[in-house]
């Protein structure tokens, strides 16, 4: 059972260690967001120190007998997803980031299937700091569990203001529509991801978001689509979603050698494709995957186009 | 010492002269040499042809090369150095070096060509770059004599916009030398002669006889370390795809083809997903991505493929019984079966007495 001055002493420590926290919490959120913008997952990412006040408050609430150590979201980090389906993958990615001691509590696995509730993934893990272990709480949700969550939080979870029970239940009958909304966005880019031009359009949106880096001249819209549609092939179904986030990552890592190439290729009559968006795609594809693309290519074009391509790009002798 | 680091796509040409160069006469009745008297005029359109072209050679066949060791400098060699050591402008007067000499000792069965000698630059490192280039006239470029008013005959590229279709004909050779390779003794650089991948006897005419230079791994070691390497891959392969690729590979070399092309190898013998895995442990062993067969240190490993099996047998076949008489089939991921149809006609006890 915790004691004043238990909670007291955790109090000052954590008044003079708050700084630490917060630095943590930044830190893991720079990793954490690093990480899902290279594999391409979309989402965004906060981060806090818990403030004095709620340390002190959640210590009494949860009546904690050793409020220092039982306190583990001192330092938090926030992952908002923009689908649900990037969850998993959302959740071992952070583990495999922090692969020491995790504690990981999933809601979805926790909740009955004839219950209603919360979904999201809470994981306390271990981040090294000088000599010692520190712990900080990363919440994974959708952006609707979110939105749930923070009313709950100011509504439901008041210890002096207790809401009538149909109130109450109300807001619980809103996680119905919580659930709705995340499935309804699923099926909603499940139907996308098929349609017919999905990877080409995405490729494209790729593709000129990349483009405009390095250059602000109008191109042939036209020839871009057939280009990237004639070489979806070469890309996993699975990563186009993802593809604008990896060919951001390619171009921050090239981008000396794009630059330079966009330059030189400038003028189009030398080339069709070199001075449009799409070149940055095939520089992107000779580097990830280039005998995928050799095939796919070479069902659609002359290999002398794809051959120009490479030089350009060039090879290391 | 290795001139290593390159990229190909950095190589930028900026000024280049061009040379009709035909036939030596062997009896005093061949064409006269046509050489230029300036630089060519600049096209962006053909310097960026030039690149690509130079780019696209390079990556897939360059060799390392090096000036012959014979007591005496030799005649490209000795231009080479003069480029770059000269306190002038020499690019005109070395081209027309070159141009004469290739003149004299392109005779016989040598096919006539332009010859175009460029400034080039690394866009990266900006180490000054020397390219002699042999084109021949289906490349899509021709020669345009133009006589300027002071009486200066100056050849020019004339570009074919029709490349596209004209390229698969053609053949192209191209030596490029840097600064910091011309610094060196012997001289060093990188040489590409896409003849040598169709046919052998006039294969070192422009490296050996023109360049005065040699390869600074011989064929024979390359092509002793493709085989070697080439087991070494077969070791990553699941179990049962390793005795056809290791056949695969004593096939191409005891083939008649003059040449072998990593990438080629890889697209014929080699599932999609893997080609890439193959081409970085071959380039990561050093192996050149085109080279000329010479199975003189190898030549007894092409016959048979012995293939072991965990329980201890071992059987060995000649090559051609591979997918006829001898048939390795898969069962799982971990085990094959390999079926042997045929006579049998003799069983003995095998091992020390």
């Amino acid at each position: 059972v915790s004691t004043s001055s238990a909670i007291a002493a955790a109090r000052d420590r954590y008044v003079s260690e708050f700084d630490i926290y917060e630095s943590l919490a930044a830190e893991v959120r720079t990793s954490i967001a690093s990480e899902l913008r290279r594999r391409g997952i979309e989402a965004e990412t906060s981060a806090r120190a818990k403030e004095v006040a709620s340390f002190v408050t959640k210590a009494f609430r949860k009546n904690y007998a050793d409020p220092w150590e039982q306190t583990t979201d001192k330092a938090g980090v926030r992952v908002t997803l923009f689908y649900e389906r990037d969850l998993q993958t959302a959740l071992d990615m952070i583990l495999d980031l922090y692969p020491i001691d995790p504690d990981v509590e999933d809601k979805r696995e926790e909740l009955e299937v004839e219950k209603l509730g919360y979904l999201g993934v809470h994981v306390t893990v271990k981040v090294k700091q000088g000599a010692e272990m520190l712990p900080c709480e990363v919440q994974i949700r959708t952006s609707s569990q979110g939105s749930w969550a923070v009313v709950s939080h100011h509504l439901l979870y008041k210890p002096d203001l207790v809401l009538p029970d149909p109130v109450r239940r109300s807001l619980y009958r809103l996680l119905a529509l919580v659930e709705l909304f995340d499935s309804e966005v699923e099926h909603a880019m499940a139907a996308f991801t098929s349609l017919p031009e999905f990877a080409a359009a995405s490729l494209k949106t790729a593709a000129e978001r990349a483009f405009y880096e390095f250059r602000t001249e109008p191109y042939d819209q036209q020839l871009t689509m057939i280009v990237l549609d004639s070489i979806k092939a070469a890309f996993d179904t699975d990563d186009l979603p993802g593809y604008t986030a990896q060919l951001g990552n390619f171009v921050s890592a090239q981008k000396a050698r794009i630059a330079d190439r966009l330059a030189h290729y400038r003028d189009g009559s030398a080339h069709p494709i070199l001075s449009q968006p799409e070149a940055i795609v095939l520089f992107e594809r000779l580097e990830a995957a280039a005998d995928q693309l050799e095939e796919a290519w070479l069902g659609a074009f002359p290999v002398d186009l794809l051959d120009d391509v490479k030089a350009a790009w060039g090879y290391d002798l | 010492v290795k001139v290593k680091g390159m990229n190909t796509g950095d190589i930028r040409i900026k000024r280049w002269v061009l040379h009709d160069v035909p036939n030596s006469p062997k009896k005093g009745d061949g064409d006269p040499l046509g050489l230029s008297g300036g630089i060519s005029p600049h096209s962006d359109k053909v310097a960026s042809y030039l690149d690509r072209r130079l780019s696209n050679s390079l990556g897939k066949a360059a060799r390392e090369v090096q000036e012959q060791s014979i007591g005496t400098e030799l005649a490209v060699p000795l231009a080479v150095r003069k480029f770059f050591d000269s306190k002038d402008d020499a690019l005109l007067e070395v081209s027309q070096d070159l141009a004469k000499y290739l003149h004299t000792c392109q005779s016989g069965n040598v096919s006539p060509g332009l010859l175009v000698v460029a400034e080039a630059q690394d866009a990266t490192t900006k180490e000054k770059l020397l390219v002699i280039m042999k084109l021949e006239p289906q490349d899509g470029v021709r020669a345009t004599k133009t006589i300027r008013d002071d009486g200066t005959v100056v050849y020019d590229i004339g570009y074919v916009d029709d490349l596209m279709l004209t390229r698969q004909t053609r053949v192209f050779k191209v030596a490029v030398f840097g600064a910091k390779g011309a610094a060196k003794k012997p001289l060093k650089g990188f040489a590409v002669d896409e003849q040598i991948q169709r046919t052998s006897g006039l294969a070192h005419f422009f490296l050996t006889t023109f360049l005065g230079c040699e390869l600074q791994e011989k064929d024979e070691v390359v092509t002793q370390r493709f085989l070697n390497e080439g087991e070494k891959f077969a070791a990553s392969l699941p179990a049962p795809q390793r005795p056809k690729f290791v056949a695969a590979m004593q096939t191409e070399l005891a083939s008649n083809d003059v040449s072998i092309s990593i990438d080629a190898f890889a697209a014929k013998h080699l599932k999609v997903d893997r080609r890439r895995d193959f081409k970085e442990h071959m380039k990561s062993a050093a192996v050149p991505k085109t080279f000329q067969k010479d199975v003189d240190l190898v030549e007894g490993y092409l016959k048979k493929v012995q293939m072991n099996v965990d329980d201890g047998s071992v059987v060995i076949t000649p090559l051609q019984n591979l997918d006829k008489s001898v048939k390795v089939t898969t069962i799982n991921d971990e085990q094959s079966q390999i079926a042997i149809t045929g006579k049998l006609i003799g069983t003995k006890p095998r091992g020390n007495r």
